[in-house]
């Protein structure tokens, strides 16, 4: 009974098994799917009139997205793309300690429509990290009349097209011209062109209207005027006069060498012809410009600098920190900003130089342009998030962006000043993991231990009993010092005190001269050895007594002693024994004594003294 | 005339202490570094191989024979390994004590210290803070020893301004007493520190009472890791001050000594 359920069990495993790698399977796809990118396209309206542009955005987003490439643009037959831009933004957030980080990268695309009618915006493809995403294509309907906003009820009302002034009557047929012009028609790659639409007129003329926009290909274009309402002016053409007004100005950036066509514009109204006394006719007219080709040169390659951003014109760069200091990992924000005439929106991000222990996210990058004098100008703004990983004070080196100066043919570099900031308690406070680009930190351990070098200096342990070698020399100083008080004392002593100078010094003298004496006994002069025997005892008594006993006589040196309180026996001894030595210098044969009995004798003498 | 009464050279005496010194480290040296030694690096070899607990028992064998920083550190490292975060915090201070400028040493004993349940709210002065790094330059036994040297040599000098009478002498002494004072002091301030009555938890979780005794109330909970003062011993119970100053009477084997006496 037990063996079939054995086997009815094992594939039921395997089933679950299965099922279960397949649910993981699909969560994780559905993770990927959710976590990885959201791609899509919106247009800011979708009727649009004839001749007017409007605006495609794409947008990219989602989390580490910062490295996402360009979508793909399709071909589009009913659009002209009138220029192109893009931006960028990052929202950082923490929830409980860990930080998410949202990138929504917006490529923004200025279309106008070709021709009336029902139109498609292609769908956009973007392919990354293996997976090919796809937006919705966009259903744009072309109209003739336009779809710009009424006009005010002030404004006035222009029976025409276009609002505006009321246009100039003249008489007869008359002519209608429409001239691009270009301010200039060979400039370096990135320089701007300024073309302008101009329409003359000799008739009076209505119902304008724009049939075909010109095509930008190959160069950003910023408008500098668009007419929502007709200026007319008196101008010669042609050695003619005409009424004249600007219907269009677009600023060109070209953003490749070579030859740039832009395209013709074609308007299409109605002349308005006199018929009689009561009632005017129209009749129907269409008149385009020629196109125009520019030539654009490429930028010098010599002395072009690493640090080239793309930028064509007069810029100024300057940075900034959000603040100077960070704590437990707080965000800071380095903003570059790039302001001038020229390009403004082609120049690249600077390169920043790597900064160990700060994370550098993608930058948000801002931009504002503006028409000044008929030249583009503006500012663009890159916001870096820097998130320190570590404590410390950090040095955000000199941040160097090259540009090209059209007026002068070469380079410039304009070069921020460094900036500085303290980070402290980042040092394991923010998970980087989720953070492809940069120095990871994925954790931190105790140092590693160290080599065995066996017994270090004794002195090193406090424990060893050489470490209390100190407490010897305690001591030992004490000793010291009282020996050097007792020894300064005595010296102090032997200065002041004659008769203990004299007192100390006999016992070392006497010894020395009665050593000179047996020396000279030993030499066999007996005479010699009498003197230095008698020099020796006197000077001992004088030194011990401190009397001057030299030259004294027998009686005195008595007297002296005796005050001395030196007892009569030895007093008699001593003068005995310089008796005797006087008695052998001067008269050899008359002593009693022998020379050794003498120096004993001087020595029983001198010890009893 | 000045005459010399007494010649007196400090030469014989510094070369006398200087060969005896010489003579009593290389004895200790050519005693100590046999075995433990041996002990020590069979410690590193467990450790690499990740026998932290074997790497713990060498380190224990050794430090029986040698006292080295090293030695302290690396058995701290092990211990840290096996969790023992408090025995780690201790080996780390004993080495500190021994080398205190050891970067490896001073980083491990804050990295440790991390890892404590219980965080330590104290600020530290910043004055204090840089003069007791100004009175920690030199180690604890270079700082006994010093002291003790330039006392005798301090009190040399001023013999020797009692003997010879010249004012060189003076100044020199002064100047050796400055030193000798701020090696004393430095002495002092590292015999605040390794004092017997550092102890640090080494109970994963520790319950303080009011009394040396299981009957008593309990007081607070501590944890691993925890550096507390040692008031008072009792048979198997010891009364501990936790940083603030509140207290109470925990297990002896709850607590390791940092620095016996």
């Amino acid at each position: 009974m037990t063996k079939p359920k054995v086997k009815s069990q094992k594939p039921k495993r395997k089933t679950d098994r299965v099922r279960r790698a397949l649910t993981f399977g699909l969560c994780l796809l559905a993770f990927g799917f959710a976590a990885e990118l959201n791609f899509s396209a919106d247009a800011d309206r979708t009727t649009v009139g004839l001749g007017e542009q409007f605006q495609l955005t794409v947008t990219v987003e989602g989390t580490n997205v910062g490295r996402a490439p360009r979508p793909q643009l399709p071909t589009m037959d009913d659009f002209d793309v009138l220029g192109s831009t893009s931006s960028q933004s990052t929202n950082i957030s923490f929830v409980n300690g860990r930080m998410t980080q949202q990138q929504t990268i917006s490529f923004i695309y200025f279309l106008s429509p070709r021709r009336v009618g029902d139109l498609t915006v292609p769908s956009f493809k973007l392919d990354f990290k293996g997976t090919t995403y796809q937006t919705q294509p966009i259903a744009i309907a072309a109209t003739k009349e336009s779809q710009a906003p009424p006009p005010s009820r002030q404004q006035q009302q222009s029976p025409f097209g276009f609002p505006g002034r009321s246009q100039p009557r003249s008489s007869g047929r008359g002519n209608v011209r429409l001239t691009a012009s270009a301010d200039r028609t060979s400039v370096y790659q990135g320089e701007q062109v300024t073309v302008t639409f101009v329409l003359y007129t000799q008739a009076q003329i209505g119902d304008l209207g724009i049939k075909d926009m010109p095509g930008f290909t190959g160069c950003w274009a910023e408008k500098l005027f668009d007419a929502k309402e007709l200026n007319w002016r008196t101008t010669t053409y042609s050695g003619q006069r005409y009424n004249a007004a600007t219907l269009k100005q677009v600023a060109l950036f070209p953003t490749q060498s070579g030859q740039v066509k832009v395209d013709k514009m074609t308007v299409s109204g109605q002349i308005v012809v006199s018929g009689g006394f009561f009632f005017d006719s129209a009749e129907p007219f269409e008149v385009s410009s020629d196109p125009i080709t520019i030539d654009v040169k490429p930028l010098p390659e010599l002395g072009k600098p690493q640090d080239f951003s793309g930028g064509v014109g007069d810029f100024k760069v300057t940075a900034a920190l959000s603040g100077d200091s960070s704590v437990g990992g707080e965000p800071l924000t380095l903003t570059v900003n790039v302001t001038g005439t020229g390009n403004i929106g082609l120049v690249g991000e600077p390169q920043l130089a790597p900064l160990a222990g700060v994370k550098v996210l993608s930058p948000e990058i801002k931009q504002n342009t503006r028409s000044s004098d008929g030249r583009v100008a503006g500012e663009r703004t890159f916001n870096y998030p820097l998130i320190p990983t570590a404590d410390g004070k950090f040095v955000i080196p000199d941040i160097a962006m090259g540009f090209f100066n059209p007026k002068t043919g070469s380079y410039f570099t304009q070069t921020t000043p460094r900036l500085e900031f303290v980070a402290t308690g980042a040092t394991g406070k923010t998970p980087l993991s989720d953070i492809e680009s940069g120095v990871k930190t994925l954790g931190a351990d105790i140092l590693h231990i160290k080599p065995a070098r066996g017994q270090q200096s004794p002195f090193a342990d406090h424990h060893s009993p050489l470490a209390f070698l100190g407490w010897f020399f305690y001591p030992a100083g004490l000793v010291v010092l009282g020996v050097g008080i007792v020894l300064g004392r005595h010296r102090r002593r032997l200065e002041q005190d004659r008769g203990y100078a004299r007192r100390t010094r006999s016992s070392r003298l006497v010894k020395k001269g009665l050593a000179e004496a047996t020396k000279l006994l030993s030499q066999g002069n007996e005479r010699e050895f009498h003197a230095a025997l008698n020099r020796a005892v006197v000077r001992y008594v004088g030194d011990r007594f401190n009397i001057e006993s030299t030259g004294m006589t027998g009686d005195q040196l008595q007297a002296e002693l005796a005050g001395r309180n030196v007892d009569a026996a030895t007093v008699s001894s001593l003068l005995d024994l310089i008796a005797s030595c006087d008695a052998a210098r001067f008269s050899p044969g008359m002593t009693r004594c022998t020379p050794q009995e003498t120096l004993e004798k001087a020595r029983t003498v001198l010890e009893r003294l | 005339m000045r005459r010399r009464v007494v010649q007196w050279s400090s030469g014989p005496v510094v070369k006398c202490l200087g060969i005896l010194t010489f003579a009593v480290c290389s004895l200790q040296f050519a005693l100590a570094s046999a075995a433990p030694a041996d002990l020590f690096g069979r410690g590193n070899v467990a450790y690499e191989a990740g026998d932290f607990a074997g790497a713990v028992s060498l380190y224990d064998s050794a430090a029986a024979g040698i006292t080295s920083a090293e030695l302290l550190y690396n058995r701290g490292n092990a211990r840290f390994k096996l969790g023992e975060v408090g025995r780690a915090i201790a080996d780390y201070n004993r080495a500190w004590v021994l080398k205190p400028h050891d970067k490896d040493i001073r980083h491990n004993l804050a990295f440790a210290r991390q890892f404590r349940p219980d965080k330590s709210l104290t600020i530290e002065n910043p004055l204090m803070r840089i003069l007791t790094d100004f009175l920690r330059l030199p180690d604890y036994a270079t700082a006994r020893v010093l002291a003790g040297l330039l006392f005798f040599l301090a009190l040399a000098a001023l013999a020797l301004l009692f003997v010879r009478g010249e004012r060189l002498f003076g100044w020199v002494a002064l100047g050796l007493g400055v030193l000798f004072l701020y090696f004393f002091v430095s002495a002092a301030s590292w015999s605040a520190v390794t004092g017997a009555e550092h102890g640090v938890v080494v109970q994963p979780e520790l319950t303080l009472r009011s009394g040396p005794g299981p009957e008593y109330k309990e007081i607070a909970v501590v944890h691993d890791g925890l550096e507390v003062t040692l008031r008072e011993q009792r048979p198997g119970y010891v009364l501990i001050q936790i940083p603030g100053g509140d207290g109470g009477w925990v297990e002896s084997a709850s607590v390791e000594q940092v620095f016996a006496r």
